[in-house]
């Protein structure tokens, strides 16, 4: 049973109640709130998620009005886990906003057996693209874009590395700001958009519902394929330019919340999602011209997918050592070469020679 | 600061090493810090990880590996990079009184 299958009245009472339980991707949520307004927009944004019965959950979340005099002049709400508030208290018209950043709380304080990285993930062919990138940087507006194309969506704000190195999806509804509701709306006329929140921290905020296939989907893994920082800028042109691996490694762990925390095991399964990505800086402003370079005929070429693929073959056939292991065994001839011809210029520059430390 | 020249170096074991062409990702669990190398740096400390070497032992074998000329300025360079190694935790000495 999902959520859209129950009845308006039922679905108010099992949240009043406490009793609402979901699953979204590895966790079990249960819900409790008697908040009218979101009531409504949870059975608009998770109405193809399915409802469990009661009992265990990871995570118990609330959303409350707040009782108290400021609350007669300025109606406050609170986002609770497990009884303990998760945030400050917060204008109620921002309450939709504040259950799901709350609920994005609840993984990222918790989840610490896997890898978590804030960033956005999409799957085509069993491949994942992580979109990395700062609030602001249109990582949220092109995972959207990208899912209504047929990308199927695995997270819009947390990355859920398995030690495996394999991404568990985690969909949820896709959190989008004032310019980003715009653009999406334009992109795709008939996207399904829960209610608009005004008075948040960051503006407008409007979230898209998830593809139902997304949330069907949600148990089904992919394995890292493409690493873009993205980086939304008024005017430019789209570009995408290859990012090395090392800086890659260094630029995702900077963006993930429990790198640190998990030590080896963090540098180790980070280590090998990079190994296994290709990586690049994606430059936008044109969300149809991002979306086409990505999904267009020439995507496959352009994203590496055939080059790989003939890597993986040479490398099975064994006519072709994978150039990571090549180097393993000593065979660095162009990195020499190309050290031979300019020496002093690789050591002599003490900008270039720091070691950065994350 | 450089070391003076009677000490002598090693890498600290155990360091985690991830090589991708001309750069090097390290991660030292004593400290939980990762660092971003560049190709000399990443060679230096590479040849850290066998035994413990003084500065003008480093020198030759990084020369011989890269490929370049053994002299005061990659000596200087060299022992600039001990010493930012030694602050990074990288590094056990051998030789300090």
């Amino acid at each position: 049973m999902n959520v859209s299958d129950l009845s308006p009245k039922e679905l108010s009472d099992r949240l009043t109640s406490g009793t609402l339980f979901f699953r979204t991707g590895p966790f079990t949520f249960s819900l409790r709130t008697e908040l009218p307004e979101i009531i409504d927009a949870f059975g608009l944004l998770y109405g193809d998620f399915p409802v469990l019965e009661p009992g265990y959950a990871d995570f118990h979340a609330s959303l409350e009005k707040l009782r108290g005099v400021k609350s007669w002049f300025s109606p406050q709400g609170t986002f609770l886990n497990s009884g303990v508030p998760q945030f400050n208290p917060f204008p109620l018209q921002t309450a939709l906003p504040h259950l799901e950043w709350g609920l994005n709380r609840c993984v990222f304080r918790n989840a610490h057996n896997y890898l978590m990285v804030h960033a956005a993930v999409v799957e085509r062919g069993g491949r994942a693209l992580i979109l990395v990138g700062t609030s602001g940087s249109g990582k949220s507006t092109l995972c959207a874009a990208l899912v209504l194309r047929g990308w199927r969506l695995l997270s819009d704000e947390i990355a859920l590395i398995a030690p495996d190195g394999k991404l568990a999806a985690l969909a949820r509804p896709i959190g989008l700001k004032g310019e980003s509701i715009r653009a999406i709306e334009e992109f795709s006329p008939d996207a399904c958009m829960g209610p608009g929140s005004r008075g948040t921290s960051k503006g407008l905020i409007a979230h898209l519902v998830p593809p139902k296939e997304s949330v069907l989907r949600v148990h089904e893994r992919a394995r890292p394929s493409w690493i873009f920082f993205v980086n939304y800028t008024a005017d430019a042109s789209v570009a995408l330019t290859p990012v090395s691996k090392a800086k890659a490694l260094m630029r995702v762990a900077d963006c993930a919340f429990n790198y640190t925390l998990l030590g080896r095991q963090g540098f180790e399964t980070l280590a090998g999602v990079v190994d296994a990505s290709r990586t690049f800086e994606l430059t936008y402003s044109n969300l149809a011209e991002a979306v086409a370079l990505l999904d267009g005929p020439d995507s496959e070429a352009r994203l590496g997918t055939r080059q790989r693929q003939r890597e993986q073959l040479n490398a099975r056939n064994g006519t072709s050592r994978g150039l990571a292991q090549a180097r393993e065994d000593g065979a660095a001839a162009p990195e020499r070469l190309e050290l031979a011809v300019e020496p002093r210029s690789r050591h002599a520059s003490s900008s270039s020679a720091e070691p950065t430390s994350h | 600061m450089s070391l003076a020249p009677e000490i002598k170096a090693k890498a600290r074991t155990p360091l985690l090493w991830r090589r991708w062409g001309d750069e090097t990702v390290v991660y030292n669990p004593a400290s939980g810090q990762t660092h971003l190398l560049d190709l000399v740096s990443g060679e230096g400390l590479s040849c850290l990880q066998e035994s413990f070497l003084d500065l003008g032992t480093l020198c030759e074998r990084l020369a011989h590996r890269l490929d370049i000329e053994n002299d005061a300025q990659l000596r200087s360079y060299v022992a600039m990079l001990l010493s930012q190694f030694e602050e990074l935790g990288l590094l056990e000495l051998e030789g300090v009184s």
